[in-house]
């Protein structure tokens, strides 16, 4: 009887462990589940003629008007800029200070570092840094990417930051477009700005542009075999562990490392102890009889049954629908920004943060 | 009065067979049917109405202070003399047939099973004792926790095949519930989620006839262990004669009919409510505003039911299993080894740990 007991323990125990080992991987699996989200929705949507997406249809002097209102004033701060600095747009360039942030050493820091991570993740790296109101910044962005596009002075892969270094509305505000669209997604932007946002509020800017930079190419690259970046004192933190996952390790190791490791002891040993349990409870003897075994049938049976309609009751609960998405990207779900399209029928992923 | 089970051609002595459903000398191999075999006289003892002690004045006073008298457990033990050998058999006075201990001839109690114990109904055994033996070496084979040395050969030797008495029941219930029922659904219209109920009154009747439902009469076994062994298919049930107890152990009833009524009134009307319960479908709440059941007894009969009993000691651990001696079905807890529990344990943990492993590597 001893005996029984301790097993009927140990497998309470076992149970115990069972429950919690899918207890906690259910928690990291939501984590999963919003990325599952964002690789769904930012692939590209394919349109059947009968459902094809259709412009809202507005009269052509609103839409004049309207694009005039937002846009001229976008590209006003682009065209100021230029001017006022005597910068060009250009092919060579990588680094555009209009606010005269760094000094010419930082920018050709800068600039060859993000020339390597450009050959790394085989894209455009831009960062701009200049002052204006919140409000513009995704726009002023837009404009840059287009202005760069059409030029053909980046890539149509592009990952482009702003530095928003205006005295009231410090921040950054990073979009992708082509492959950064989905590689460099609105959550990897967050983790990204999670990141560089502490450099720059350490006042170390050059630091926080070759990490964006370092990052961008990180994720761009990030399902080839990579265990781990940066060279030059740039880390990517250490929560970065493989078993996060917006990222894969191909290798042999890493490919055995995508459940972690605790779940891999702890699951089997829950495994174990759920089958001894199930052994345990059914040893010995089951009733194989029922409410139906020794009931005549012939004479057994309902002899009245009424099922009387009352009433109905209704009541409602507000629950709004997720407003849908245009240009293939995420939106909602920040409170700082998301992807968008831009004037030139770019689409791409975004997000920002003030600091 | 003392049966005995004598072959008519040699006088050696006959017990029943299961295979053969008849009675077959040991000695010669004679062949009789059980109708044929000696039947119990009817006693002509002069039936007395008993005293009203209550009206009859003490003539003389005694002591309190005596000393106890041994009692076995369950009432006195009884003296027979073995109409073979002429030995004297001691029983205890539930046993109503059994093996003489010095001769081995099979008898049985005339006075145990007769009046109100002569039993209406029995069903013979149809597993034999070498199929008992080999049943209960299968079924300890088949336990996954169960120890290599449970049921070796030398301790299956001390089976017994007991003819159990039970009481079976014929039961008839009313039943009717009335509830509160509702069906319940959600649907989207805009920005809201509706969630409708529709409420319904529900009533429900019913007449149900419960054949047979058995309950065990015997006080030295155990009540759960004798539910477990059911069912019994009654297709087999046949009119008691002695001759089936030829070779067997039997007992009789130990509490009676009445005694035993409460028990199935539960027992059927849980059937009766799940019954009720089966036929309340396609709601999404159930509530009963009320539930009336009512269970009356239309007959019962006294029946013997074959079961093969084994007391097993095992590392020190005295424990009774039973087996259905007409289905063969197994009742008991086996104990259970350390050792296989240790070799599931690494097996069930190892097989997991390789096929998790493996998926971790074929994860997208």
């Amino acid at each position: 009887m001893k005996k029984m007991r301790l097993y009927r323990w140990m497998s309470w125990v076992l149970a115990f462990g069972a429950l919690m080992t899918w207890i906690i991987p259910a928690e990291n699996a939501m984590a999963e589940t919003e990325w599952d989200e964002v690789v769904v929705e930012s692939a590209p949507v394919i349109l059947t003629p009968g459902d094809a997406y259709e412009e809202p249809e507005v009269s052509g002097e609103e839409t004049e008007d309207v694009f005039a209102t937002e846009h001229t004033q976008v590209e006003q701060i682009l065209e100021d800029n230029l001017i006022s600095t005597g910068i060009t747009l250009n092919g060579e360039q990588r680094l555009y200070d209009f606010f005269g942030k760094f000094n010419e050493e930082e920018q050709e820091e800068i600039s060859s570092w993000i020339i390597d991570r450009e050959e790394e993740g085989g894209i455009s790296i831009r960062v701009f840094v200049a002052g204006m109101a919140v409000e513009d910044e995704k726009y002023f962005l837009e404009e840059c990417a287009d202005a760069l596009c059409d030029n053909g002075y980046a890539k149509e892969d592009l990952a482009i930051m702003l530095l928003n270094l205006d005295e009231d509305n410090r921040g950054v505000c990073i979009q992708g477009y082509g492959i950064c669209e989905t590689k460099l997604n609105d959550d990897r932007i967050e983790y990204i700005l999670d990141d560089i946002i502490a450099w720059f509020l350490e006042d170390d800017y050059v630091y926080g542009v070759k990490l964006f930079a370092e990052e961008a190419a990180y994720y761009v690259t990030a399902e080839e075999e990579k265990e781990s970046v940066g060279s030059v004192g740039i880390v990517i933190p250490a929560d970065r562990s493989p078993q996060v996952p917006y990222y894969k390790d191909n290798s042999f190791k890493g490919k055995l490392n995508r459940m972690p490791w605790p779940f891999l002891v702890i699951a089997p040993m829950a495994v174990a102890g759920l089958g001894i349990f199930l052994m345990i409870q059914s040893n010995g003897s089951k009733k194989t009889t029922n409410n139906k075994t020794y009931m005549e049938n012939e004479t057994s049976g309902l002899t009245a049954q009424r099922d009387d309609y009352i009433r109905t009751s209704i009541s409602r609960t507000y629950s709004p629908r997720s407003s849908g998405t245009s240009g293939g990207s995420r939106s909602g779900g920040r409170s700082s920004g998301g992807g968008g399209r831009s004037g030139g029928g770019r689409s791409h992923s975004g997000g920002s943060r003030r600091f | 009065m003392v049966l005995d089970f004598k072959c008519p051609q040699c006088g050696g002595g006959m017990e029943y067979d299961s295979e053969l459903g008849k009675l077959q000398c040991r000695s010669c191999g004679f062949e009789q049917a059980v109708e044929d075999a000696p039947e119990i006289e009817e006693d002509d003892s002069v039936s007395v109405e008993p005293f009203d002690g209550g009206s009859i004045p003490d003539e003389a006073e005694f002591s309190n202070e005596t000393e106890e008298k041994e009692t076995s457990l369950y009432g006195e033990e009884q003296e027979f003399f073995c109409n073979s050998c002429g030995a004297a058999i001691v029983t205890e006075p539930e046993v109503s047939a059994t093996h003489c201990p010095y001769c081995g001839s099979a008898v049985a109690f005339g006075e145990r099973l007769q009046g109100k114990l002569a039993p209406d109904k029995v069903i013979p055994f149809t597993v034999s004792k070498e199929e008992a033996k080999a049943g209960f070496r299968k079924w300890a084979k088949n336990g996954l926790l169960t120890p290599k040395d449970f049921m070796t050969e030398k301790r299956l030797g001390e089976i017994t095949g007991i003819y159990v008495p039970f009481w079976l029941y014929d039961m008839h219930v009313n039943a009717e519930a009335d509830c509160s029922c509702t069906k319940k659904r959600s649907f989207r219209r805009g920005d809201y989620i509706i969630h409708e109920t529709k409420h319904y009154h529900v009533y429900r009747r019913a007449n149900l006839n419960y054949k047979k439902v058995p309950a065990d009469a015997s006080v030295k076994l155990d009540d759960t262990m004798m539910d477990l062994l059911e069912p019994y298919d009654y297709r087999r049930l046949r009119k008691f004669e002695p001759g089936y107890l030829a070779g067997f152990q039997a007992e009789k009833y130990g509490v009676d009919a009445d005694g035993l009524l409460m028990r199935i009134k539960n027992r059927v009307s849980e059937y009766a409510q799940s019954y009720i319960k089966s036929t309340i479908k396609g709601y999404s709440t159930t509530t009963y505003n009320s539930q009336n059941i009512m269970e009356e007894k239309q007959q019962e009969y006294y029946t013997l039911l074959p079961v093969w009993l084994l007391k097993y000691e095992y590392k020190g651990e005295s424990k009774i299993y039973a087996m259905n001696g007409q289905t063969g079905k197994v009742v008991g807890k086996p104990p259970i080894s350390g050792a296989r529990v240790a070799k599931w344990i690494s097996i069930l943990y190892g097989g997991s740990f390789a096929v998790l492993t493996l998926l971790s590597y074929f994860m997208v």
